[in-house]
């Protein structure tokens, strides 16, 4: 369940967006930055798996802005935290942290969907 | 005002440019983007803009570098650092080496129109040292060089291309702007927006500086051929 803040902050970053841009511009955005953060999910994953801990680093930063450009906060402050882990020393934490970051990266998506549609 | 505001970005990651030079071109600046610092250097070089746009973890030489780079040579123009590294060490050395102001990512879209239009100021301030030119148009003096209007009540916040389209429909006042004479002017050839940028930008230019948006008294549409300011005599 996504929480009230984050959905607040999703809402008023789209709403900055869509008064600077307007909706056809903000929909188009929120698409054009969904696609794009599933197709570095992917790599972020095979990183995972393959125990690459500089490329995961390097992926993960990636997310802080790509997700916070349409107001994915706790996704990106999620993916700050995975950019400073090894992750070639797998811990129990860490395994939490990833998987966290996958759900909670799946609702703030979804929610920011909803609100351009 | 005279030309237009060259601005260089140089960001890797490629959602997060286009986002920047859509803001940037929103505002009314001429974009040049790179996406690594060798490139960055080299359209320094050619495009001499009137501002960067850094972020500091590029692939090959980083903001940082290209910062020293540029200050080594003598050269002032404002940089101004857009990164998600956001510790404190990072600020300083940022600010250090001669950064005119440092956004951490991920950054909200007013905050960063705000300080570009700081940065805008100051550039404009810095090449305009002659006495203001302002405008009055109808019940708003407009300060092309402080990119700003007033109404007797409030200040009112402009970007390059609000003032760009506000001055042409006063030079141009009680005769009709076509559209495509609007773009060209206020967007220039070398970009081709389309129609919806236009009314959406007039809409919003109208929310700030018309009493009743709805009913505009600065900026009147003429259906089908553009806008126009009428002078009332």
């Amino acid at each position: 369940m996504l929480s009230e803040l984050s959905k607040e902050k999703i809402n008023r970053t789209l709403e900055s967006i869509t008064e600077e841009f307007g909706p056809v511009y903000s929909a188009e955005f929120v698409q054009m930055s969904v696609l794009e953060i599933q197709k570095r999910l992917d790599k972020l994953q095979d990183c995972f798996e393959n125990r690459q801990s500089k490329k995961f680093q390097e992926t993960a930063h990636g997310f802080i802005s790509l997700c916070g450009n349409i107001g994915l906060q706790e996704s990106a402050q999620l993916a700050r935290q995975l950019e400073s882990l090894d992750i070639s020393i797998l811990t129990d934490d860490f395994s939490i942290s990833f998987r966290d970051f996958l759900t909670i990266l799946h609702l703030e998506i979804l929610y920011a969907e909803e609100c351009v549609l | 005002m005279g030309e237009s505001m060259k601005v260089l970005i140089a960001e890797d990651e490629p959602q997060t440019r286009k986002y920047l030079h859509d803001i940037l071109d929103k505002e009314g600046f001429e974009v040049f983007e790179f996406e690594n610092g060798d490139k960055a250097i080299e359209g320094f070089k050619k495009q001499q803009p009137d501002f960067l746009l850094l972020d500091i973890g590029l692939e090959d030489i980083d903001g940082f570098e290209i910062c020293r780079q540029i200050r080594k040579e003598g050269n002032k123009t404002p940089v101004m650092f857009i990164t998600a590294r956001d510790s404190t060490i990072d600020k300083i050395m940022g600010l250090e080496l001669g950064a005119d102001d440092y956004i951490t990512k991920p950054f909200d879209i007013q905050e960063v129109i705000a300080r570009i239009r700081a940065v805008a100021r100051r550039c404009l301030a810095e090449n305009n040292n002659d006495s203001e030119e302002l405008f009055i148009m109808g019940g708003i003096t407009v300060y092309p060089n402080q990119l700003i209007a007033e109404d007797g009540e409030h200040r009112i916040e402009l970007s390059l291309r609000d003032v760009k389209i506000l001055s042409l429909l006063k030079q141009k006042q009680n005769n009709v702007i076509t559209r495509d004479e609007l773009l060209d002017h206020c967007w220039g050839v070398h970009i081709m927006p389309e129609s919806r940028t236009l009314d959406w930008h007039i809409s919003q230019l109208r929310k700030k500086i018309e009493k009743d948006p709805k009913n505009p008294q600065i900026i009147q549409t003429v259906h089908g051929v553009g806008y126009q300011y009428k002078d009332a005599l």
